[in-house]
């Protein structure tokens, strides 16, 4: 009886634990952030600046030399613009004396003016539209329009400071200077030099019958210049809550407080790019540009672009996190413009309750954009279009009859992806980052910049992305005795283009081949090696499967593994029949298709079926009276495998 | 056969304990009425609240909480808001006299009995209550009042505007009695 009551008393706990889960929910009064914290997401805004260098003689010429145009920047970020694009200051010097410079020249005032409508300070709606836009809904965007129109901050609940703030702390300044300039000559020479000293001394200590090594001096390929283009980034801080009361209760109200007031500056990045104009040596004259010319081009907007588009996204503070727009199809509010491509892969975040009072950000799947839209301002746009622009029309058209235009995505893994829930691009594993090596004799310059939190990235400057390749292992038990297939892939806009490597391998056991010469059966393994190149395409459908049919172009070549025969066949075998017997080296192709699951968001597993048209009527292993056997192998071959997409 | 009968007892017993902390399948939080962010101008008679429901999936919780957000109206009142108190004088005898009222009204015949349950969304517009009730901030969900609870369910909170003037006028005409102290302050 005893024993009874123990066990319901236990059973009935259970249950109460169980359904109770819901009181525990109620109570939480403690969140943990796991991996990140969600602020959503409002578009940061640049203001470029010169410095002409004066501790680098070669700073203020290519100062000179180099203008620009906001209109030339990538679209990525917005742009503060103000009139002044160029300073003059010792760039070398440290980074408390640089932004005092900054300071002195009241450049983070220019920027807030240009920011609160310059002259007037009212709240500078379509600003504010353009950069929020991607927290908001359409009806939430007009609304907003509809309320801040000709208002005064004043005059608005406190509520809407959750719009405007955001943006008004996302202005930042980049400061610019290229210098540490050589040519390309003096390059060669530094590397001939390096080389001579060690030709020299290696032939000086020679050993009695070592022989010696001549000089050879560097292929000469490039004319022109390198140079090194160094960066700061800085915040206009006013992320905390006694600036921001500054901002707003003193600056916004007194004109002549807020031209006097220095902002608080933050360093965010710093680092060094590599920057180079250079020509090959032997170009067609007619096309051959002088050194003077290869001088002013050393350093272009694409510099600084790549810099904004490629170095800085990295940093935790350019991240683009924002949350799902709508759920069916799952859609984002961003696009070409913050650099999206077809393919690109993210992660879907949810807060997840865990250990009963805790909340993390867990993900929830993976999402794939599928069509992306070109959400480029019309500015950009009509410049890639080749139209004139003018540079300080910044304004934003919106409007508020049209509904905002979405990337759409499929759900590549995950039961369950929904508005409300966020992705952030910093945590997708959606490319490959091959980093060039740094050639110590200075070549290429390391580009390494620091979070001002004491992260510190590497080598960036030199890094060639590959988006989306993925890396297919199959195995494959269907044919032959053991083998192994290798396809490694590069995804680009849902085709894949493949080349595999593979081995098979053969034992004869209870057939073995008989050696008609001698009358004695022979065993012998028979390995086959093949390399294909194709092509592919991805078709996903209910959610989690996926169809890709292939066509492939290849070579096989065939060998046994047993000595004794292999001498004898190679001791026989006639001439004419070399090619299509010992050896059996084909050229083929196939055609097949796969169906695949998605296991996870990065590994599918496979099932595919081949079909070798050409190669399996050459199958044939000559003995050395010119008869020969063919290998029983079925012209389809079925396999299954893993996919790993990296 | 009785140790058998003991032991489902006890079982019965934890079950029902157990069910009845469930029974508060919401929250509702107060929002200033005034909010001109959620393009709320402080219409007279209403009030505007977030509510937390617990539901399948952020769409039905849409839904669901337009049905929440009328029962914590009737039956509790919004805590630190202009509406304290419930709007049905004596709630719980108040719906079990005008059973089939409240069934027409919710859309749903097991919704009174049981807040807790998972909808379905045809139920749920069935229902009169959507008269009474909108969704403010034009429904959208901030990813800070998303979370998962476990597999299935999804604790969401969204924002809502419920018109309890309307509200009480239509309950007043089919004779159902009313806290009359209620919304005054307006």
């Amino acid at each position: 009886m005893k024993k009874n009551v123990t066990i319901g008393v236990l059973a009935s706990l259970l249950l109460t634990v169980s359904v109770s889960y819901g009181q525990i929910m109620e109570k939480i009064d403690k969140t943990k952030y796991k991996y990140f914290e969600y602020n959503g997401y409002d578009r940061k805004a640049f203001t470029i600046l010169y410095v002409n260098n004066q501790g680098d003689k070669d700073s203020e010429k290519i100062g000179k030399n180099f203008s620009f145009s906001y209109e030339d920047f990538t679209g990525r970020f917005d742009y503060n613009v103000i009139s002044l694009k160029k300073l003059d200051g010792n760039f070398e010097t440290k980074n408390d004396k640089l932004t005092l410079a900054l300071n002195n020249q009241k450049i983070p005032n220019k920027v807030m003016d240009y920011l609160m409508d310059e002259g007037g300070w009212k709240i500078p709606l379509e600003t504010l539209n353009k950069r929020a836009t991607a927290n908001k809904t359409d009806a939430e965007r007009q609304l907003f329009e509809k309320t801040f129109a000709g208002k005064n901050i004043n005059d608005l609940a406190s509520d809407f400071y959750e719009d405007i703030n955001p943006v008004i702390q996302s202005n930042y300044i980049m400061l610019l200077s290229a210098g540490n300039v050589r040519t390309y000559r003096d390059y060669y020479d530094e590397i001939d030099k390096k080389e001579k000293e060690r030709v020299a001394n290696y032939n000086k200590n020679l050993k009695s019958g070592e022989g010696r090594i001549e000089f050879k001096p560097v292929q000469r390929k490039y004319d022109g210049y390198m140079a090194a283009l160094k960066y700061y980034v800085y915040n206009i801080d006013l992320k905390n809550d006694s600036t921001l009361s500054v901002f707003w209760n003193m600056c916004y109200s007194d004109a002549s407080f807020r031209n006097n007031y220095t902002y608080s500056l933050k360093l965010i990045a710093q680092g060094t790019q590599s920057i180079e104009s250079k020509q090959d040596i032997d170009c067609d004259p007619k096309y051959k540009r002088s050194m003077d010319e290869l001088y002013k081009t050393i350093m272009t907007s694409g510099n600084v672009s790549y810099i904004l588009g490629n170095t800085l996204p990295e940093l935790n503070e350019f991240k683009i996190m924002l949350s799902i727009y709508e759920d069916n199809p799952i859609s984002l509010k961003i696009g070409k413009q913050e650099d999206l491509k077809k393919d690109s892969r993210y992660n879907v975040y949810i807060r997840d309750l865990y250990k009963k009072d805790q909340v993390r950000w867990k993900r929830q799947g993976v999402i794939r954009a599928r069509k992306v839209t070109n959400n480029k301002e019309e500015k950009i746009q009509d410049k890639e279009k080749g139209i004139k622009i003018d540079e300080k029309k910044l304004a934003y058209k919106y409007t508020t009859e049209k509904k905002t235009d979405t990337t759409k995505t499929w759900v590549l893994q995950g039961r369950y992806v929904s508005e409300g829930e966020v992705i952030n691009n910093g945590l997708t594993k959606s490319e490959i980052k091959i980093k060039r090596g740094l050639d110590k004799d200075g070549m290429m310059i390391p580009s390494t910049f620091y979070q001002t939190e004491g992260k510190k990235i590497e080598g960036l400057g030199t890094m060639l992305a590959i988006e989306q390749p993925s890396l297919n292992l199959f195995l494959s038990p269907s044919y032959g005795t053991h083998g192994l297939n290798i396809d490694i892939s590069y995804l680009e806009s849902g085709f894949q283009y493949f080349l595999n490597f593979g081995f098979d391998g053969y034992k004869f056991k209870d057939e073995p081949y008989i050696y008609k010469d001698s009358g004695d059966s022979l065993k012998t393994n028979v390995s086959l090696f093949n390399i294909y190149f194709g092509v592919s395409k991805d078709f996903h459908f209910m959610r989690n499967f996926v169809f890709a049919p292939h066509l492939a172009l290849g070579a096989e070549l065939a060998s046994f593994s047993n000595k004794e025969l292999d001498e004898i066949v190679k001791k026989h075998v006639k001439d004419k029949y070399k090619e299509d017997s010992y050896g059996m080296s084909n050229t083929t192709f196939n055609v097949g298709a796969q169906l695949g699951y998605t296991i996870f968001h990065s590994t599918k597993a496979f099932a595919g079926i081949d079909y070798f048209p050409i190669s399996y009527k050459k199958n044939k292993i000559f003995g050395p009276n010119g008869d020969f056997y063919e290998i029983k192998r079925s012209p389809v071959r079925i396999y299954f495998g893993l996919r790993f997409e990296i | 056969m009785k140790n058998i009968a003991f032991i489902i007892l006890i079982m019965a017993g934890g079950l029902l304990t157990s069910c009845r902390t469930y029974t508060t399948s919401y929250q509702a939080q107060s929002l200033s009425n005034n909010n001109q962010r959620l393009g709320v101008q402080g219409a007279k008679g209403t009030v505007l609240f977030k509510i937390f429901t617990y539901e399948r999936s952020v769409e039905v919780a849409r839904e669901k909480a337009l049905m929440d957000a009328i029962h914590v109206v009737l039956t509790q009142g919004i805590p630190n808001s202009s509406f304290p108190n419930p709007l049905l004088k004596d709630p719980t005898n108040a719906i079990k006299q005008n059973r089939q009222y409240f069934d027409r009204l919710f859309g749903d015949n097991k919704y009174l009995d049981k807040q807790n349950i998972k909808i379905h969304r045809r139920q749920a517009s069935k229902g009169t209550h959507s008269s009474f009730v909108q969704l403010a901030d034009d429904g959208s969900v901030n990813p800070q009042d998303v979370m998962k609870i476990n597999g299935s369910t999804y604790k969401v909170g969204i924002t809502v505007s419920v018109n309890y003037e309307n509200l009480r006028k239509e309950l007043i005409s089919n004779g159902i009695e009313v806290n009359v102290s209620q919304g005054f302050g307006w």
